[in-house]
């Protein structure tokens, strides 16, 4: 019996043929009531509930039926297993019901617009992006890339040779991107795992080599590119390397070194055989200037050797300051200790005669004057004629204009400071010098 | 009766026998070689040969040193060196470049030893130069052994492949191989040329660059960059720095600045090695003017005042004669074109006998006469 199920979402008037009755309450007057018979949303909703339910329960019943009909051939009484098999017959039932169910559309997939920048952030896809410096360690990773690292480099789901070679493509990507120091720790990692794959591991460091070279550790560099050759004679682009740190390095002796090998393995190679030259040429430059510097230390050496043998032989005798009654005099007792006459040591001039700096000392004003180059043969009384003469001015503090050429008078002191002894203007200052009582104190005669 | 004793000693030399009765083979056959009619008798016997040589990787390190001794004394002698190098059953020029590649093979100088024996004689060396040429080490690779020191671990120097190498400089084919512009066979070599520690290596070395220098047609090359070969000529020759900083400025880098311990080469043979190579550099103009450009007058020069030797003062002074004198006053492009009549050269090699014994020097004369000649 099927009763049409009408089920309104709201509530509407319904017209129904009213029944006119007349109510005499009223003494001669006609009311007309129309009485309609219509349904209040409450009560709608009751209905509706009401005939739902009688629907529901009507066919659950008769769904129940129909599967007791269907499936179990009508069977009443349940055992406990038997209930949990049709459980599952059930389950197994909504579960190709709902494959049945029209596929949707995912949303929330990538866009044309977006997919570029989701796919590199994406840890599937990105590399570790991380700031110089920071180990892995530090830096917070997102957990799907941590998951699949531990997937990639985990020893117990991968060969030596595999995680190898995860790490190798790791340290290439982060070579790429330029994160050098990145780049080392992989291979670095990769060639822990000590796998048997000679042509890998050799590899392993050529790669590490260069990341090396980027790096500007040159040193580390040609240690790995020796390690890579070891395993792989063959080797050339290690060797080229080499080549190249060596150059940077300026270690000529070592580029021959590489080079050698290197034309060994390709006689033809044109590069290499520059590289030899440009390291020849270097060397030979290097070994040239530094015989030229040996050259003109010794130079100057002898030259120096010279002037203390001239002044020993001359008689002078010089006084240091520091020590008395040293034997051996250095280059540096004749220095002068007064700040004019820095610069202007004791030395040679062209006709071979040694020429002094001099100083004069006016004790009365305590003022000094320094004659810069005093030439042992010239007579005193000439500079003494150039600072005090006819045409000089006269010096500043000589307010009295007293020191003139023929009033003074010209003293030394004596070795052991106790008394001045009289110099003759007209002698020379090589014969001053070579007074026995006459000592030069830090190079400056005074 | 001799050749049973004989046969009886191939049998005692056997390679799978006991190893006293091996060793004092070995020892009588090594003792034969020491005698001229030994030597012989071993020398026509290829079983007796080809036993000795199955014994040079003995294990009882006595055995195989005799074996290799038996061996450098036959291929000392033209006939023995023919024998070994006619042998079938094994190539013995194959069995001593194995030895020499041999890190771990004691006996490695005997091995160069012996390779040297057998390229002396010239109609033999083209010979032995083939098969190396054919083999898988090739003079390249004989060479990048030469230039490693220390390139055998049990104390075989392999100065004696130095030898080998240069008497493969007598064949003209043997020199284009060295000097092959693709290849890197010569440039090793040069580093050795003063080479202390070894007077025969150093000697050996000269020798081949010295062969080298007679090819006119890799005079360019050999003069040029890749080579650089006029200051490593004149290097021994140069003693400690005597000239002022322009005169110093003026000569190759090499020269320059030489410090006052700077010793010169003290043998006259290799010296003489070296002038003559420079002597063969100034046969082309083009020569002649790089060495003028590289001012290595100067060190003629000073060489000029040390030297004592009158082969080689000859030498130097036949060499500044071409380097002062303008081209003009030569007047020939190449002085290997000038034919020299045979009268004259007589008269040239008389002189130079002359001024060897007596040290007396007319050349200028001579020369002039000859110029007279030539016009």
């Amino acid at each position: 019996q099927h009763s049409a199920l009408y089920i309104f979402p709201r509530c509407e008037l319904l017209f129904h043929e009213s029944k006119i009755e007349e109510k005499n309450q009223w003494p001669n007057t006609t009311r007309v009531t129309i009485h309609y018979n219509c349904y209040t949303h409450l009560e709608e909703e009751k209905y509706c509930s009401k005939v739902v339910k009688t629907r529901e329960t009507s066919m659950a019943e008769e769904w129940k039926d129909k599967v007791i009909q269907e499936k179990l051939g009508g069977k009443k009484d349940w055992t406990d297993e038997e209930r949990a098999e049709l459980c599952r017959q059930l389950d197994e039932e909504l579960e190709s019901h709902i494959d049945a169910m029209g596929k949707t559309r995912y949303k929330g997939g990538w866009t044309e617009e977006n997919w570029k920048e989701q796919m590199a952030e994406h840890p599937l896809f990105a590399p570790y992006i991380q700031e110089e410096g920071a180990t892995q360690a530090e830096a917070p990773i997102n957990p799907l890339s941590e998951g699949l690292a531990q997937l990639k480099f985990d020893p117990d789901h991968n060969t030596p040779e595999e995680v190898a070679q995860n790490y190798k493509e790791e340290g290439v990507l982060q070579f790429k991107y330029k994160k050098y120091r990145l780049a080392v720790a992989n291979f670095s990692e990769g060639l822990k795992q000590k796998c048997s794959d000679y042509d890998l591991n050799a590899q392993l460091h050529n790669n590490r080599a260069a990341a090396h070279c980027h790096l500007g550790n040159y040193r580390s560099a040609i240690k790995d590119c020796e390690k890579a050759v070891e395993l792989k004679t063959d080797y050339l682009k290690a060797v080229v390397r080499a080549v190249d740190c060596a150059t940077k390095l300026n270690s000529w002796d070592e580029v021959f070194h590489w080079c050698d090998r290197g034309l060994r393995l390709d006689p033809t190679n044109q590069k290499l055989k520059t590289d030899r030259l440009t390291a020849l040429k270097e060397k030979k430059l290097l070994e040239r200037n530094a015989r030229k510097m040996a050259r003109d230390e010794n130079k100057k050496a002898t030259e120096e050797q010279n002037l203390i043998n001239a002044i020993k032989n001359s008689g002078v005798q010089l006084g240091s300051t520091v020590l008395k009654g040293s034997s051996s005099i250095s280059l540096s007792d004749l220095e002068p200790c007064h700040p004019a006459a820095q610069g202007s040591r004791v030395h040679f001039n062209e006709s071979g005669e040694l020429v002094w700096p001099v100083m004069l000392l006016y004790p009365e004003h305590h003022e000094t004057d320094i004659i810069q180059e005093f030439p042992e043969s010239d007579h005193i009384i000439d500079h003494l004629e150039v600072i005090f003469g006819k045409e000089a001015a006269p010096a500043p503090w000589d307010t009295e204009h007293k020191y003139q050429v023929n009033n003074l008078h010209v003293f030394f002191e004596d070795k052991e400071k106790t008394k001045l002894c009289k110099v003759d203007p007209n002698q020379t200052l090589q014969q001053v010098l070579r007074d026995p009582r006459y000592h030069v104190l830090g190079g400056t005669p005074g | 009766m001799l050749m049973d004793t004989v046969n009886e000693l191939v049998q005692l030399l056997a390679a799978d026998g006991r190893i006293d009765v091996k060793s004092a083979a070995c020892m009588t056959a090594a003792q034969l070689t020491g005698t001229p009619e030994g030597l012989s008798l071993l020398t026509s016997r290829a079983d007796i040969l080809t036993a000795i040589l199955h014994l040079i990787r003995d294990s009882e390190i006595y055995t195989s040193k005799d074996a290799m001794r038996a061996l450098i004394n036959i291929s000392a002698e033209e006939s023995g060196a023919e024998g070994l190098l006619a042998l079938k059953d094994v190539d013995i020029t194959a069995e001593m470049v194995k030895c020499i590649e041999d890190t771990e093979y004691p006996h490695a100088d005997f091995a160069c030893g012996i390779l040297a024996n057998l390229s002396k004689p010239k109609h033999l060396c083209q010979r032995v130069f083939d098969r190396i040429t054919d083999g898988p080490t090739k003079l390249e690779g004989l060479v990048y052994i030469l230039s490693q020191i220390d390139y055998n671990k049990k104390g075989a120097k392999l100065h004696l492949l130095a030898s080998f190498i240069s008497n493969f400089s007598q064949l003209a084919a043997g020199r284009r191989q060295m000097m092959d512009k693709d290849g890197f066979v010569l440039q090793r070599l040069l580093s050795f040329m003063d080479y202390k520690e070894s007077k025969g290596r150093r000697m050996s070395i000269i020798a081949t660059v010295h062969n080298c220098c007679f090819e006119k047609k890799y005079h360019p090359w050999l003069m040029g960059e890749d080579v650089d070969l006029v200051p490593r000529l004149l290097l021994p020759l140069a003693g400690p720095d005597t000239f002022n900083e322009e005169e110093n400025d003026s000569l190759p880098f090499d020269l320059q600045y030489l410090p006052d311990d700077k010793e010169r080469e003290p043998d006259p043979e290799i010296r003489k090695l070296l002038l003559e190579a420079l002597m063969q550099l100034c046969i082309t103009r083009a020569g002649r003017e790089v060495m003028r450009k590289q001012n290595i007058y100067l060190i003629l020069r000073e060489h000029h005042k040390w030297e004592e030797d009158r082969h080689c003062i000859m030498l130097n002074e036949d060499l500044v004669n071409l380097l002062i004198r303008t081209e003009d006053e030569i007047g020939v492009e190449d002085l290997s074109s000038v034919e020299v009549p045979p009268d004259m050269a007589r008269k040239f090699v008389e002189h130079d006998m002359e001024f060897l014994m007596t040290g007396s020097s007319d050349l200028n004369s001579l020369t002039e006469a000859m110029v007279e000649e030539l016009k």
